[in-house]
């Protein structure tokens, strides 16, 4: 396969001037055509295996930060799907619930992720005020989902859930994440959304699944990736 | 981001100041930035990818050296302009400084070596030749005595070179919010061919204003060009032999044609 | 045809003719052309030089010897500077500079020019050598030939040493002296990819010069016998070849610049240099031209003189070969280093045998030898090329102990005196030395624009805090450039200075970042060298520093990323 200069800095993860540089000193094996140089992709390979140079071909890295930035909380809410009227017994009570009742991958074992949230709210709770809790388990489950997912749950009755503000808690958010990086990501959304007062007014008359997402949507069309209102700050 | 750089070799003399007034007037309207050369002595080499191209100055770009930052600072400034001042830093032998050739654009007199008397129509030096045969930069040629210029023609013959004369066109335009205008003789090719090459190119836009001569000789078409316009032409990268024989369209061109220029040469990166 | 099948069409063709094998292979080939022809250029410089000194000789009896040095070295200076319009210097160091810092681009007049203005300068009388301008002939004639086959900075430098290696193995005949006097004195760079070209070129060289002028050696064989007490006094040899060549590096260098002071006009300055050489070319002739001559008879023990005339001599050659070079003659130190080694290691002799009468001390020849090594070890800094030219244009491998010795002991006092050699010194002082894969010559491939970071946020000097703290979250980085509503760069702003103020939020907007800036943060510019931006971080101890053009800040210079693309830089350097 033949690249481009340009491929091959992107590659290589250098400037293409340097690239330029490089070639003109004779430091990577090029041919040159008609329309500049062409880079051939077993050459390039073997030269930076044995000098251990690290290359990236299309872009794997890059990509897979890409796709880390684009992970929408709509879509993890649509994933995690939304339950109603969820009833339990305690904290302990209300977590089994949910965790039997919301739609899951079929890899995930509910016995484990059980106690994973449990030693979760064992170590503080996840209750984050105003009758709102974001259970999840402290590190990414070893066979846990590809795509993150947020489970919204209802619950029958208030739960005393050891809130900061001591209120007793009315709704969790199931989230499950690849990676801690994918979930301090959506967290940090999901708090951003849980400030927005109309969106807790929303939450307080337990709407239907449609009603939510499309509220959720709405306000996520306003932030930026890493889940901050866009269009407020200066950025050069 | 860095603004694009001009590199101007100043002449302390009236030439000299025309020519710097060219400059200055083409980097106030596209918007780049003046880097002035006071030689300090009559050579310098440049040292291009493949090749180094000894430029030979006469003693007139020597003249009065005391006076000659105050000039030309105060030519740049007539025209609004602020330039830098280059130094050289490495130098080949005592008296051969090096000129850096990672400039965007470069003035050229006609010819850079000869004396002024020389300086006219219808000659280009052989070192401004090699200049644009190896710059990776367009280079300017500006007229002997300064003229404001409001708007950019390209004359496109269809070569890679032109291509790129084209694109250089389409920035220039968009730098200064002049129009342009492209020409095209025809010659034996047919406007087919032409078109092709501008979808290729993806330089559809670029066309809007598209003169096309079908008939009657290129030099005569030339008048057409207008006399307050910079022409952009491409460097045809022949050979000698063939330069020789048939003489080259930039010749005729440039012969023809008393406006500024914008040649661009093979291995221009536009 | 599309361009994709032209390219893939091309590939084709272009991976069948040259693959990586036959890149080396071609190199080789145009290394054994580039030898030949450099080779060649030395066998017409030889030839010239000749005609035209025997077509002088009637003259030089006469009144010529003042008056011809001056003549030749002014013409000389006339046709370099008016009609090649080359730039000042003998030549050597371009050829350094050039492979150092240019990638070997050599103009293609340079291959011609210095031969005609050394024959003019070396027949009419002046004390230099034909091989700095053979030297940088080939190496303009390699240069000009890689340029026509399109090759890379790293294969044309090593064609440009080929061009050396041949010049100098054909000048002496010494195919193994060309070769280590092209790695050790011009690449500075030992590799198996650059020594095999090199090796054919010299090989070539050596043959053509063969073919041309028949298999004559410059200084006719001649067998030594060398005792102990003879191997003890080589140490003195060293010392004195030592002293000689620091003297010959000082005086060049002293008279060089002096005279430049003293004569603006170049001509007049040569031809001055030149009328002193013919001064004291009528007392003591053997100063004059490039002094093959004198070295044969003084190895052959043909030449007459006691102590003092040998020591004078030395000295006058010393002394004429600096008025030669540094007016601005035409030519090179290669042949005076010769002479004066010879002469001196002839004083030592004498000097030896004055001291000590009773003891059977080995003939001058031997003496004269050894000196020469030890002068060329210590001007040149070359001990090698030193060694091996001795061996080979002697013929003599029994000589090899006292040799080296004498060439380790003058080379080890020269590099203490002198630290770099005459061919450097200049480039050396210019911070122009960067031999391959040093520290300075990595460093000198970097510019900061490669390096340039431009992750940082910028924010400008009226922002309130509060809009700054969601610009912290934001960002990695722990600076923030600060322009102000020009968009002219004010300095940064570092997390630090922040923190006492984050985590309050009455300050969000009382506090306006123009009111925290640190204004006197040192900046860079795109074009600095990176020994400099180095340096300037060393001495504010910072990490990082801005790079600013024309008021505008470009992005950040960091050590990381310094440190990074150095480590790359270093890994990529053979190939």
């Amino acid at each position: 396969m033949y690249l481009t200069i340009d491929q091959v800095s992107k590659w290589l993860n250098l400037p293409v001037n340097t690239l330029q540089r490089w070639v003109r000193q004779g430091k990577i094996p090029v041919y040159k055509s008609d329309n500049g140089y062409v880079f051939l992709e077993r050459e390039l390979k073997d030269w930076a295996d044995s000098r251990g140079i690290f290359l990236t071909p299309k872009q794997e890295a890059r990509d897979k930060a890409d796709r880390l930035r684009d992970f929408r909380l709509t879509d993890a809410m649509k994933k995690g799907g939304t339950i109603h009227e969820v009833k339990g017994e305690g904290v302990s009570g209300v977590l089994k619930a949910v965790v039997q009742a919301a739609p899951l991958d079929r890899r995930i074992d509910r016995d484990v992720l059980f106690r994973r949230l449990i030693e979760r709210e064992e170590l503080s709770s996840t209750g984050i005020g105003e009758g709102i809790a974001i259970p999840h388990p402290r590190f990414p489950l070893a066979d846990g989902p590809e795509e993150p997912s947020i489970t919204t749950a209802f619950l029958d009755s208030l739960v005393d859930y050891g809130s900061i503000d001591g209120v007793p808690v009315f709704v969790l958010f199931l989230m499950l994440s690849p990676s801690p990086k994918v979930h301090l990501t959506l967290l940090g959304k999901l708090s951003h959304l849980l400030k927005d007062a109309s969106f807790k007014r929303l939450l307080k008359q337990r709407p239907v699944e449609q009603d939510l997402l499309a509220a959720v949507e709405a306000t996520e069309i306003n932030m930026d990736p890493a889940g901050r209102v866009s269009g407020s700050s200066h950025v050069g | 981001m860095m603004n694009p750089q001009l590199l101007h070799v100043y002449r302390n003399t009236p030439f000299g100041r025309e020519t710097l007034l060219e400059s200055s007037y083409f980097c106030k309207s596209v918007g780049v930035d003046m880097v002035i050369y006071v030689p300090v002595s009559t050579k310098f080499l440049m040292y291009f990818e493949n090749d180094v191209v000894q430029v030979d100055l006469d003693r007139s770009y020597l003249v009065s050296p005391e006076t000659a930052e105050e000039r030309a600072r105060a030519i740049c400034r007539s025209q609004g302009v602020e330039p830098m001042f280059f130094t050289p830093k490495d130098y080949t032998a005592s008296t051969l400084p090096d000129i850096p050739t990672e400039f965007d654009y470069m003035c050229c007199p006609r010819s850079i070596a000869d004396v002024s008397s020389k300086i006219g129509l219808g000659y280009i030096g052989p070192r401004v030749r090699r200049i644009v045969n190896h710059a990776t930069f367009p280079v300017y040629i500006p007229n002997p005595v300064f003229k404001a210029w409001k708007k950019v023609a390209v004359l496109f013959g269809g070569s890679a070179n032109a291509v790129q004369a084209v694109r250089l066109g389409v920035r220039l335009r968009d730098a200064t919010g002049f129009p342009l205008q492209v020409f095209t003789h025809l010659g034996r090719t047919r406007r087919s061919t032409y078109e092709r090459i501008i979808q290729e190119n993806h330089l559809g836009e670029a066309f809007e204003n598209w003169t096309v001569f079908e008939k009657g000789r290129f030099r005569d078409n030339l008048f057409e060009v207008p006399h307050d316009a910079l022409v952009i032409v491409g460097a045809y990268g022949h050979g000698l032999i063939k330069q020789l024989a048939f003489g080259s369209k930039m010749e005729v061109i440039q012969r023809v044609l008393p406006n500024s220029f914008m040649i661009v040469g093979p291995r221009c990166r536009v | 045809m599309s361009v994709k099948q032209k390219v893939l069409q091309f590939g084709r063709v272009f991976r069948q003719l040259t693959w990586r094998m036959d890149q080396r292979l071609l190199l080789i080939i145009i290394a054994g052309v580039v030898g030949g022809l450099s080779g060649l250029s030395a066998v017409i410089l030889n030839e010239m030089l000749s005609r035209v000194y025997h077509a002088l000789k009637p003259l030089h009896a006469h009144w010529g010897s003042l008056v011809l040095p001056a003549l030749g070295a002014g013409l000389s200076c006339l046709f370099l500077g008016y009609i090649m319009r080359e730039g000042a210097g003998h030549g050597v160091p371009e050829v350094i500079y050039s492979v150092l810092k240019r990638g070997g681009l050599l103009r293609l007049r340079s291959s011609f020019s210095r031969l005609i203005s050394s024959t003019l300068t070396i027949a009419s009388g002046g004390s230099a050598g034909p091989e700095a301008p053979v030297v940088i002939s080939g190496a303009s004639i390699g240069s000009n030939i890689a340029k026509k086959f399109g090759l890379n900075d790293r294969q044309r430098i090593v064609i440009v040493g080929s061009g050396a290696a041949g010049a100098i193995s054909s000048i002496f005949n010494a195919p193994v002296a060309g070769m280590i006097f092209a790695v050790e004195v011009i690449l500075g760079d030992w590799t198996p990819i650059s020594l095999i070209p090199i090796a054919i070129a010299s090989v070539m060289g050596a043959e053509v010069s063969r073919l041309l002028e028949g298999n004559q050696i410059p200084f006719t064989h001649h067998a030594f016998h060398a005792g102990l007490l003879d191997i003890t006094a080589c140490v003195g040899l060293g010392l004195v070849a030592g002293l000689a060549s620091v003297l010959f590096t000082r005086l060049l260098h002293g008279i060089g610049a002096k005279s430049r002071k003293m004569v603006r006009f170049d001509t007049l300055r040569a031809a001055l240099g030149g009328t002193c050489v013919g001064l004291l070319g009528l007392f003591l002739p053997v100063v004059l031209g490039e002094g093959y001559e004198v070295v044969r008879s003084v190895i052959e023990n043909r030449f007459e003189a006691g102590l003092l005339l040998a020591t004078g001599a030395t000295l006058a050659k010393i002394l004429a070969t600096s008025l030669t070079i540094g007016s601005g003659g035409s030519g090179g130190i290669f042949a005076p280093c010769l002479v004066i080694g010879s002469l001196g290691g002839l004083a030592y002799e004498r000097a030896l045998i004055f001291l000590w009468p009773g003891v059977a001390w080995a003939e001058g020849g031997l003496f004269a030898l050894l000196g020469m090594a030890g002068v060329m070890s210590g001007t040149l800094q070359a001990p090698l090329t030193g060694i091996f030219l001795i061996v080979e244009v002697t013929g003599s491998y029994e000589v090899m102990l006292p040799l080296i010795l004498v060439s380790a002991v003058s080379a080890t006092l020269c590099h203490y005196m002198e630290p770099v050699s005459f061919y450097h010194k200049e480039l050396a002082s210019q911070g122009q030395l960067l031999r391959p894969r040093t520290d300075a010559g990595l460093l000198a491939d970097l510019s900061v624009l490669e390096l340039l970071e431009k992750d940082c946020v910028v924010v400008s000097e009226d922002m309130r805090l509060r809009d700054m703290i969601s610009i912290i979250q934001q960002t990695s980085r722990n600076y923030f450039p600060v322009e102000n509503a020009r968009g002219d760069f004010v300095g940064l702003v570092h997390l630090d200075d922040l923190r006492p103020y984050i985590f309050n939020p009455v300050f969000y907007d009382a506090v306006v970042v123009g009111e925290l800036v640190q204004s006197d943060i040192p900046h860079v510019s795109p074009f600095d060298d990176l020994r400099e931006v180095l340096d300037l971080m060393d001495q504010t101890r910072s990490w990082s520093l801005p790079v600013v053009h024309r008021n505008k800040y470009l992005g950040m210079v960091s050590k990381g990323s310094i440190l990074d693309q150095y480590r790359k830089e270093l890994v990529v350097q053979s190939y």
